[in-house]
C-alpha cells in the first residue's frame, strides 16, 4: 500500500508534462519515492523522479515480495486533471516576454494532492483538492509492467560532460530546429575548448557555438574531438522540457548516447530531475549491426542495479 | 568577400529583411565594390522593392569575388539569390546589442541584472560571407555576447537581377511625410485589404482601402469594406499634386514600404505620374546614405476620360509647413469641368436621399432608398472635424467615383458584378432587397 501527500502540485505538473510524448508510462513507487519512465522507439528513454521529500506525507508500506511497485499506466489523463490546478501558461520565471498576470485563482488559497495506491491489479489514484472545497479524483488504471530492455545505459566512461544553463540550450534547439533537418550533431573539441550544436537541412546549416566561459557552460569536460549525431525527431521531445528546466546537464558516453539530465526548481527550492537517454544514430564502435541490441548485451544488470546506480548519479548532480 | 554589420545597423538589416518578405518569398544580392544591394520583386511583377546598402553601412566591406562568379560589365557584380525564409527565422528572436542597452523593462525576469539569465544571447555583430565552388551559401556568422557563435549557412543560386525602370523626371506628383504618420494611419486597414486608392482632395490626401467580400452563405454583415482616412496637407512635408489624379496600388507593397521607412526612422517620399504608371516610394536614412531604399509599385491604370480630368484638375503645391491652399484660379476653372461629368455621372455610385447635404457615411436599412439602380456607395469622410462639408458642391467628386467604377468594373473580382448590387451599409438585413 501507498500514500503520499503534496501540495507541490504545480511543480510535479510542469515536471511530468516533460515527458508527456509517450502513450505508456511506466512507474515504479519506492521507498524512496516515485519513478516515472517513458520510452520512444527504443532509441529515447525519458525518467522523472520525484523525491520522497517532496511530500508533506509518505507512507509506503513494503510488500512481502516487492520493495518496490512496478506498473504501467497513462500519463494524459493524470497531466489533465492536473493542470485544472495550475496556471494555463505553465512557463517558469525565465520569461518576460510571456509573462501573463495569472487568471487562474483556483491554486491562490492552497491545492493538496493525494495519492493513493493500494497494490498492484488496483487503479493509480489521485485526488487533487482546492482549499476553497474543489476537489478532482483520478483513478488511473494500471497495466501489468513489462521489463523494456534498458536502451540506453550509460557506460562508465564519459567523453563529454556539459553543464549549461537550460534556457540556452532550449533557445538553442529551438533555432536549429527550424531547419527541418533529420539529425542533431553534437561536436566537442578538447583543444579549442568549445562545445558545438549543428543541424545540416535542406536549404540552410545551423551551428550554434559555445564556448567554455564561465558565463556560458557552469562546466565543461571533453576528452576527445568527436561528432555524436542524433536523430532529431527525438531530441525534439526534450526540447519542451527544456523549457521548464533551470539547468541541464548533458553527457555522451563512450557509445555516444546522450544523457540529458534537467534540473526544475520548484517551489520552495525543491527540485526535480527529467532525464533523456537517447542512443546515436552513429556509434562508434565498429559494430554497425543493431545499436539498442548491442547496447542492451553490454554490461546491463538487473533492474535492482540500475535503479541504484541511476539514483547515486542524481546525486551527483 | 565580407561584410560585418553591428550596432544599430543590426536592427535595420533585420527589419529589411522582413518588409522585403512581404513583397516576394526570394531576395536578390546584388554586391559590387561599393554596395550590396538586396531587391525582391514579386510574382506578379506588379511590385518592387529595393534597398541599397552602401560600404558605409558596414563596419568591414570586402569584396574579393571568385572571378567566375563575376556579372557585369561596367563594373564587376556578384548577383546571387536566396530564399527569404531562412532569413527571417535567423533574425527572428535576437536582441541586437543597441536595444538591450536601452532595454531596462521593469518587468523583466527576476535576474535582469545577470544577463546570462536572459533567454537570448545578445548579439554584438554579424559577419556576412559568400562561399563558393563546391558549396554555394551565404554565411551568417552572429558573434554573440559571452563568445557564442551562431553560424547560419543559406544556400544561394546565381541569377539576373531584374531591374525596374523609372522615370523620376515625368512625375508630376510627390509627396513626402513622416513615416511614422502614414504607418498609423495605414494600420486603420484591415489585414485583408487588398487595394488602396490615394487621391488629393481639397487640400487633404485621401486614401481609400478596399477590402475583399467575403461571401459566407450569404452573411450579409462581411460586405465588402471601404476605409477611408484623410491626411491634412499640413502634415505633409512637402506635397505636389494635380487634383484629380488618382492611383490605385496593392495595399501590400505599400504596406512593407512604409513600415519599413517607419522603422527606419525616415521620412517617405513618393513620385508617380498617372494612374497606369508605376509609383516610386523612396526614402533613405544615414547622413551618407547609408541605406536608401526605393519601391517601385504598379498602379492600376484608369479610364481615359479620368486622365483627360488629371491635367485639367488643381494643381495642389505645398512644402514645409506652411499652409497650404488651393489654387484658386485654377480651381474654378477646373470646376466646370468636373461639373460636366457629374451630370453624365449622376446615376452612377452614389445613393442619396434626395438631400445631397445630409450624405452620410453608412446607410442604414432605415433609410428609404429612392434611387432603385444605386450601385454601390462610396463612403467617404464628408466632413472634416468642424463639420464643414469637404466638398464645395455637396456631392462628392464624380470624376473620383467614376474612376473608381472604373477601377472596380475592371477588376476581376469585384467587377460586373457588384454592379447590380446594391449595397447595404453594415446595418442592413438580408430582406431588405432594395
Amino acid at each position: 500500500m501507498f500514500q503520499a501527500e503534496t501540495v507541490y502540485v504545480k511543480h510535479i505538473h510542469s515536471t511530468l508534462k516533460c515527458v508527456d510524448f509517450a502513450k505508456e508510462c511506466t512507474v515504479e513507487i519506492t521507498n524512496r519515492g516515485i519513478r516515472f519512465g517513458v520510452d520512444e522507439s527504443q532509441s529515447l528513454q525519458a525518467h522523472i523522479f520525484i523525491d520522497r521529500g517532496l511530500f508533506q506525507k509518505y507512507i509506503f508500506e513494503d510488500d512481502e515480495e516487492n520493495s518496490n511497485y512496478l506498473f504501467k499506466t497513462r500519463l494524459a489523463p493524470l497531466l489533465q486533471c492536473l493542470s485544472i490546478y495550475t496556471d494555463g501558461k505553465d512557463k517558469q520565471i525565465y520569461n518576460p516576454w510571456d509573462q501573463q498576470p495569472s487568471t487562474n485563482t483556483m491554486h491562490k488559497r492552497g491545492v493538496v494532492c493525494k495519492i493513493h495506491f493500494e497494490g498492484i491489479g488496483y487503479p493509480f489514484e489521485w485526488e487533487v483538492e482546492e482549499m476553497a472545497g474543489y476537489s478532482t479524483i483520478c483513478e488511473l488504471s494500471t497495466l501489468e509492467y513489462e521489463e523494456n530492455i534498458d536502451v540506453s545505459r550509460l557506460a562508465t566512461t564519459l567523453n563529454t560532460k556539459v553543464i549549461m544553463r537550460s534556457g540556452w540550450l532550449y533557445d538553442a534547439l529551438l533555432e536549429l530546429d527550424n531547419n527541418l533537418s533529420e539529425s542533431l550533431m553534437i561536436e566537442t573539441s578538447s583543444q579549442k575548448s568549445t562545445f558545438i550544436l549543428r543541424c545540416i537541412g535542406g536549404m540552410s546549416t545551423t551551428e550554434m557555438e559555445y564556448p567554455n566561459e564561465k558565463n556560458v557552460l557552469e562546466s565543461f569536460e571533453t576528452n576527445s574531438e568527436y561528432t555524436y549525431t542524433y536523430r532529431f525527431s527525438l531530441i525534439r521531445q526534450a526540447i519542451k522540457a527544456l523549457q521548464a528546466g533551470t539547468k541541464v546537464s548533458l553527457r555522451i558516453d563512450e557509445n555516444g548516447t546522450l544523457n540529458i539530465q534537467l534540473m526544475l526548481v520548484g517551489q520552495d527550492g525543491l527540485c526535480t530531475f527529467v532525464d533523456f537517454r537517447i542512443a546515436p544514430l552513429d556509434l562508434m564502435i565498429e559494430d554497425e549491426g543493431d545499436d539498442e541490441g548491442n547496447l542492451a548485451e553490454n554490461g546491463y544488470t538487473e533492474d535492482d542495479n540500475d535503479q541504484e546506480d541511476y539514483n547515486t548519479e542524481e546525486e551527483d548532480d | 568577400m565580407e561584410f560585418v554589420v553591428s550596432n544599430t545597423n543590426l536592427r535595420d538589416l533585420s527589419r529589411i529583411f522582413l518588409n522585403l518578405s512581404r513583397i516576394d518569398d526570394a531576395v536578390n544580392w546584388e554586391i559590387n565594390k561599393d554596395q550590396l544591394i538586396l531587391t525582391t520583386l514579386n510574382s506578379s511583377r506588379s511590385g518592387f522593392g529595393k534597398v541599397a546598402l552602401t560600404k558605409k553601412f558596414f563596419d568591414k566591406f570586402t569584396f574579393h569575388p571568385d572571378t567566375l562568379f563575376l556579372t557585369g560589365f561596367v563594373s564587376p557584380t556578384v548577383r546571387l539569390s536566396t530564399q527569404i525564409k531562412p532569413i527571417l527565422s535567423i533574425f527572428r528572436n535576437k536582441i541586437f546589442e543597441s536595444t538591450f542597452l536601452v532595454n531596462n523593462n521593469p518587468n523583466a525576469n527576476t535576474g535582469a541584472t545577470d544577463s546570462t539569465s536572459k533567454k537570448n544571447v545578445v548579439v554584438e555583430n554579424i559577419q556576412l560571407q559568400i562561399t563558393s565552388g563546391k558549396e554555394c551559401r551565404v554565411i551568417f556568422k552572429f558573434n554573440c555576447k559571452h563568445g557564442v557563435i551562431k553560424t547560419y549557412k543559406i544556400a544561394y543560386e546565381q541569377t539576373q537581377t531584374l531591374q525596374a525602370v523609372f522615370d523620376k523626371a515625368s512625375c508630376h506628383n510627390n509627396w513626402q511625410i513622416n513615416s511614422k504618420i502614414l504607418k498609423d494611419l495605414v494600420e486603420h486597414f484591415g489585414q485583408k485589404t487588398e487595394e488602396l486608392t490615394i487621391q488629393p482632395v481639397h487640400g487633404r490626401v485621401l486614401l481609400t482601402s478596399f477590402t475583399e467580400e467575403v461571401v459566407h452563405n450569404k452573411d450579409v454583415l462581411k460586405q465588402p469594406t471601404q476605409t477611408t482616412v484623410s491626411i491634412d496637407g499640413k502634415e505633409f512635408e512637402q506635397v505636389s499634386l494635380n487634383e484629380g489624379v488618382i492611383i490605385t496600388l496593392s495595399l501590400k507593397e505599400f504596406r512593407a514600404a512604409v513600415l519599413l521607412a517607419e522603422s527606419l526612422g525616415t521620412s517617405i517620399a513618393s513620385y508617380y505620374s498617372v494612374s497606369g504608371k508605376p509609383a516610386l516610394f523612396t526614402f533613405n536614412k544615414g547622413k551618407f546614405m547609408e541605406v536608401e531604399a526605393q519601391f517601385i509599385l504598379a498602379t492600376v491604370m484608369g479610364s481615359d476620360d479620368y486622365d483627360e480630368s488629371s491635367s485639367l484638375g488643381a494643381r495642389w503645391k505645398q512644402s514645409g509647413t506652411a499652409n497650404s491652399s488651393l489654387f484658386v484660379p485654377e480651381n474654378t476653372s477646373a470646376a466646370p469641368a468636373l461639373n460636366e461629368d457629374e451630370a453624365t455621372s449622376a446615376s452612377i455610385g452614389w445613393q442619396t436621399n434626395g438631400d445631397a447635404e445630409t450624405s452620410r457615411m453608412f446607410h442604414s436599412a432605415l433609410d428609404i432608398p429612392t434611387n432603385e439602380e444605386s450601385a454601390r456607395k462610396r463612403p467617404k469622410q464628408t466632413t472634416d472635424e468642424d463639420n464643414r462639408p469637404l466638398f464645395l458642391e455637396g456631392m462628392p467628386d464624380d470624376n473620383e467615383l467614376m474612376a473608381f467604377n472604373n477601377d472596380v468594373a475592371d477588376d476581376a473580382e469585384f467587377g460586373p458584378t457588384q454592379h447590380e448590387q446594391t449595397f447595404h451599409g453594415i446595418f442592413s438585413q438580408d430582406d431588405t432587397e432594395n
